[in-house]
């Protein structure tokens, strides 16, 4: 029987179309069809036109077939690699401004209209003279009549009191928010740190006003599960409250400590162990630590550097052997990095001690710079410096924020530490510091009660009488932790260890603290409790959307004008005092992504300290393949579901059932709207990115001669480096394709200062300017020259955040929620990307089971067991 | 009017190259530059990029030698040695036994102005040559070779000198690949720390390969590791300059 040519014929064309080359088989037809449609494998070879290629390499569109990218790039996040290369197109003139117009107008009518006429309205006056005037006035008071500062203390203080607890009805709280609004931008203009002083009592009188007015009239809820959720939201918000309270007071004034120079005979500087602990780093990780402990400026004698192994490696002790530094084991592991270290103290003899995490490279200036103090101030104990990561954390390599936006770890180096230095609370780190022997053998050793030994031990050398220091002068840098499971999980051990801390040895009891030691200590510990509060905030609107319970016992127009200059004045007085290194609603995002992994552990702790043991943090790991952090991400995702169906519901209260209290559901929907920003950037943290390089590339530019196989030596500076190559950037004039092409031989000298360094190079790359240089294999003098001429010199983090823009709220939160949306066009990419996986292999199974004689119902049960 | 005298104790190590190069840089710099060739050898105007001179400081009476001199395009004053006949070569080396002055009475009768500077190229020491030029001299900088034998010259000139105020010592030719040279300089800086330059001049193909084209390292290699070392060196003669004047 033959088919109808027509029919045949148009059968003809489908498996034309389709690519199916025997229309009589079956297979081929579902093949095409289910599995392999022909279009997919053939549009990567389909060039994109030429404006395409264009408008995506202007965008940083890097796959052009991908719409969500284009909407991504279009609207919310122009990339910033892009942003870089951009001079390079040669794009039409406007074009890129025209497509984008309809947005970006609308924010500058905004801007063009409203902030000009707000300016206008806060005085214009030369504001680095008032504010020295100010500065003038407050001296004169102090120093002249200190009376009269006594009185004015108190007035001022009868007077905030009054100021935060007097009610007031809904128009007279506006009017009063919009004058403090109104006196902190104009404060804001001024510059120096009493107008930052006078920031933060704005800021504090706006909470204070909030928390009392929460406190004294919206807590009368109806008994039953309102009340004990509402009493739950508040608490959570005292406890913000406080943390902002305190967090005023622990940065009140930054010591800035400077070095202290040593004498300049030989004679009297101490003799210093450096300790490098290691449990199951590679040898690879350990091996620069070494040779750039060796290169640090003290003479000779006086230095001894030692490898504690932990994990007792042959391979180890020979490689200390060879180098020539010590090499010292211990039966058992007990007690983690606390017992370590410990357990060296009793084998050396120096009068300090100087500790480094295996992967934290020090420079030469460190016992130079560090040392000082112990001289000058024979009373310190313990000096810290800060930790600095020369390659990028989980956040910064999957948001691309790498040198633009502070890492999480940024304000308590930049800012926390030196506060805390101000009240004699600066607290051990675990690595890149210098402890004096004497008081720490006083205080039996590192703290072994804790997961956080190095913060207890500091605790305990303050209980004593000692002081601690910080020097906040980048003397050493580190591997980033590589992936954000690693990543969590080191924070995961703070917040236990701090949770531990506040049981076993609570900073508020005990003798032998100040009052502002205490309060130092409670807030960063206090800091590592986040983790309900913020699952309380992020939940908390849903109780209304859901059940429609009532946890805030007033009319939303109240909440507004009594919560939004709680939050808007914090935030600007946060971002004067801690800007530089935490832009704002960050703290949220990194809060966040801790928060659900964090509530458990330190709740345990605080419930039984002793559970639990020490983990370490993998370094110089690898992540090979991009991919999405399901696990992580899996608390966050359901959050998100619930506040997304509690938007759903809240579109129906708003329309239906509760269209009697519109502005009740509004408000509810706007907090869970941040929430769900908030949520989403969170989880575009969970998407890793891939890396590439083994050994991580420093961007640095230092001189550098390149010589060439012919004799000829050029005048060049360094663009990157790494321990395994080095990048080059050659002057404009000079084309690199002419000068040497992969596989050329040449030397690449730098100078370590006092001497100068060859060493033997292979060309990998030659590119317009660049020249990408690979070392040949270095005998271990050359590698310890090369550790000291790149990651060891002295100017070597020097300027580190130079170049990063300054922090402005408004481009924060911009920044964040562009991030949240990032976040759900990801979940969306995986969900639609693992839906196609999932019907390829369902319909492939359909297929294999048409062509083999397997019994229907076997199929079948394998079909639904795959979906 | 500062005058430096360019000499060494080996021969071969630079001192005509790094004449030029160093009033070369000067002159772009935009200062008066005098330049003048103390060595019978005359090669001075073949790396200045003028050829084939025969008449020159050793061939002109009196104060007439200023006649003689040439105009480099980077704005250099430059008086050759000449290429005098025996006779005369001879005669002016009894003189200069009788009066090592003789460089410097002509200098002084000169019209230059205080801030210019003026570069002697000298034949190497022991010669009388290089006696006049150092009697002249402000400052003599002290080439040498990364090596024992340079090395050796710097040692016993710093013990011989009096005063360590009008001496300086510059390694050229050094090849960072070298273990020697590296250790020469290394010792070089950690000795003389003061006296010697901390920067060298390096070793450089492109040098030679300038003097081929006939053209200055500036122009024939922008880029060059011994270009960006002069520049630094004719950085560092001004400011001595600077430091003496005041
Ligand atoms: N930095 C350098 N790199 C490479 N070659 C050099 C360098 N300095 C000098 N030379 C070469 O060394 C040789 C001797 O230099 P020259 O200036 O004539 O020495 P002198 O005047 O001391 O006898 C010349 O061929 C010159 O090109
Ligand atoms: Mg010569």
């Amino acid at each position: 029987m033959t088919l109808p040519t027509a029919i045949r014929s148009a059968l003809l064309f489908f498996a034309a179309q389709l690519a199916v080359t025997i229309p009589n088989s079956p297979r081929q037809w579902l093949w095409r069809l289910f599995i392999k449609p022909v279009c997919l494998p053939s549009r990567p070879l389909n060039p994109p036109s030429r404006l395409i290629a264009r408008l995506s390499r202007k965008l940083g569109v890097i796959d052009y077939r991908d719409t969500s990218e284009w909407v991504l790039r279009l609207l919310f996040l122009p990339s910033h690699r892009a942003a870089s290369e951009a001079n390079e197109t040669e794009l039409a003139p406007g074009f890129f401004e025209r497509l984008t117009q309809p947005l970006t107008s609308f924010v500058t009518v905004i801007w063009e209209h409203i902030g000009p006429a707000a300016s206008r309205l806060i005085p214009h006056t030369d504001y680095p003279a008032f504010s020295a005037r100010l500065n003038r006035w407050a001296e004169v008071v102090a120093i002249k009549h200190p009376f009269v500062q006594w009185v004015l203390l108190i007035l001022a203080t009868l007077l905030f009191t009054v100021a935060s607890t007097t009610p007031m009805n809904w128009a007279e709280q506006l009017v009063f928010s919009l004058f403090i609004w109104w006196l902190a931008l104009f404060i804001r203009r001024l510059p120096g740190n009493l107008p930052t002083l006078m920031l933060m009592i704005v800021s504090l009188l706006a909470s204070c006003r909030y928390i009392w007015w929460r406190a004294t009239t919206t807590l009368d809820l109806e008994p039953g599960p309102s009340l004990f959720l509402g009493f739950l939201l508040f608490a959570a918000e005292c406890y913000t409250w406080l943390v902002l309270l305190l967090g005023y007071l622990q940065t009140l004034r930054p010591l800035n400590r400077k070095p202290v120079a040593l004498p300049t005979g030989f004679s009297d500087w101490p003799t210093v162990d450096v300790f490098i602990p290691t449990y199951n780093e590679p040898l690879k990780v350990i091996r620069a630590t070494v040779f750039a402990a060796q290169g640090m400026d003290w003479p000779q004698e006086k230095l001894r550097i030692f490898i504690l192994d932990d994990g007792r490696r042959e391979q180890f002790r020979e490689f200390a052997e060879t180098v020539g530094v010590g090499y010292i084991i211990r039966p058992d592991n007990f007690h983690a990095k606390a017992g370590n270290l410990n357990h060296a103290l009793t084998k050396t003899t120096g009068e300090f001690v100087a500790i480094f995490d295996c992967d934290h490279i020090p420079t030469r200036s460190f016992l130079q710079v560090g040392m000082g103090w112990f001289l000058k101030d024979p009373n310190c104990a313990m000096l810290q410096t800060p930790h600095h990561f020369f390659s990028p954390d989980p956040f910064e390599r999957n948001l691309d924020t790498f040198k633009r936006v502070p890492n999480e770890g940024e304000l308590f180096y930049g800012l926390i530490q030196d506060g805390n230095d101000l009240w004699n609370a600066t607290f051990f780190c675990g690595s890149c510091a210098i402890i004096r022997r004497g008081p720490l053998e006083e205080i039996g050793g590192i703290a072994i009660e804790t997961v956080t030994e190095d913060a207890h031990t500091a605790l305990k050398l303050n209980r004593r009488g000692y002081s601690t220091a910080y020097l906040n002068i980048t003397q050493a840098a580190g591997l980033a932790t590589e992936s954000l499971s690693a990543h969590i999980g080191q924070r995961i051990r703070w917040a236990r260890g701090m949770a531990q801390i506040f049981r076993l040895d609570n900073p508020f009891l005990g003798k032998g603290l100040s009052f502002f030691q205490r309060l130092c200590y409670s807030n960063s510990m206090l800091h590592f409790f986040s983790g309900i509060p913020r699952l309380i905030f992020l939940t908390a609107p849903l109780c209304y959307l859901w059940f429609g319970m009532h946890i805030i016992n007033t009319e939303a127009i109240y909440i507004l004008i009594y919560a939004l200059p709680h939050i808007v004045l914090s935030s600007i007085a946060n971002s004067r005092n801690q800007g530089a290194h935490r832009h704002s609603f960050w703290g949220e995002v990194y809060e966040s992504v801790l928060a659900w992994y964090i509530t458990l552990p330190t709740t345990v702790a605080l419930l039984n300290p002793h559970f639990g043991k020490f983990n370490v943090t993998a370094k110089g790991g690898l992540v090979a393949e991009k991919f999405f952090d399901w696990t992580i991400s899996k608390p966050y995702i359901l959050l998100v579901a619930l506040n997304f169906l509690g938007i759903g519901v809240g579109i129906g209260r708003l329309l239906w059932w509760n269209a009697y209290e519109p502005g009740t559901v509004l408000l509810n929907l706007a907090w869970t709207l941040f929430n769900m920003i908030i949520l989403g950037a969170a989880i575009s943290v969970a998407s890793e990115a891939r890396q590439v390089r083994v050994n991580h590339r420093v961007a640095i530019r230092v001189p550098a001669i390149l010589q060439l196989g012919d004799g000829r030596a050029l005048h060049v500076y360094t663009q990157d480096y790494s321990l395994g190559g080095l990048g080059l950037a050659l002057p404009e004039e000079i084309s690199a394709t002419e000068l040497a092409k992969a596989g050329d031989k040449v030397w690449v000298t730098l100078d370590r200062g006092d001497q100068e360094c060859a060493f033997p190079a292979r060309v990998v790359m030659a590119n317009k300017s660049q020249l990408g240089l690979q070392f040949d294999e270095l005998s271990i003098a050359d590698e310890r020259r090369l550790v000291q001429c790149t990651f060891g010199r002295a100017d070597a983090w020097i300027g580190k955040n130079d170049g990063r823009p300054n922090d402005k709220p408004l481009e924060g939160f911009r920044e964040v929620c562009s991030l949240g949306l990032r976040g759900y066009l990801r979940i969306f990419q995986r969900i639609r990307q693992s839906l196609t996986n999932n019907l390829h292999s369902v319909a492939q199974h359909i297929v294999e089971k048409f062509e083999s004689p397997a019994s229907p119902t076997h199929l079948s049960s394998k079909v639904i067991s795959r979906l | 009017m500062f005058i430096v005298a360019l000499c060494s104790t080996c021969g071969g190590v630079g001192r005509t190259t790094v004449t030029a190069g160093l009033s070369s840089a000067l002159g772009r710099k935009g200062r008066r530059v005098l330049a003048i060739d103390l060595d019978p050898q005359n090669m001075l105007g073949l790396h200045l990029g003028i050829n084939l001179l025969s008449d020159g400081l050793a061939t002109s009476s009196g104060d007439t030698w200023m006649e003689t001199s040439w105009r480099t395009s980077d704005g250099v004053d430059f008086v050759p040695f000449g290429n005098p006949s025996a006779d005369v070569a001879w005669q002016l080396e009894v003189e200069l036994k009788r009066d090592p002055g003789w460089l410097s009475q002509r200098l002084s009768r000169l019209d230059f102005p205080d801030e210019g500077i003026v570069l002697i190229d000298s034949a190497r020491l022991p010669s009388r040559w290089g006696e006049a030029a150092r009697h002249a001299a402000d400052l003599t900088l002290f080439l040498g070779h990364p090596d024992p034998g340079s090395l050796g010259g710097f040692d016993a000139l710093s013990r011989g000198s009096k005063s360590q105020d009008n001496i300086a010592f510059l390694l050229n030719d050094v090849d960072p690949t070298r273990t020697l040279h590296r250790d020469a300089l290394l010792l070089a800086r950690n000795r003389w720390p003061d006296t010697c330059l901390q920067y060298p001049i390096h070793r450089d193909e492109a040098v030679a390969e300038a003097l081929a084209h006939g053209q200055s390292i500036f122009d024939y290699a922008t880029r060059a590791q011994a270009a960006h070392d002069l520049q630094g060196v004719a950085t560092w003669l001004l400011n001595r300059h600077s430091m003496t004047a005041r």
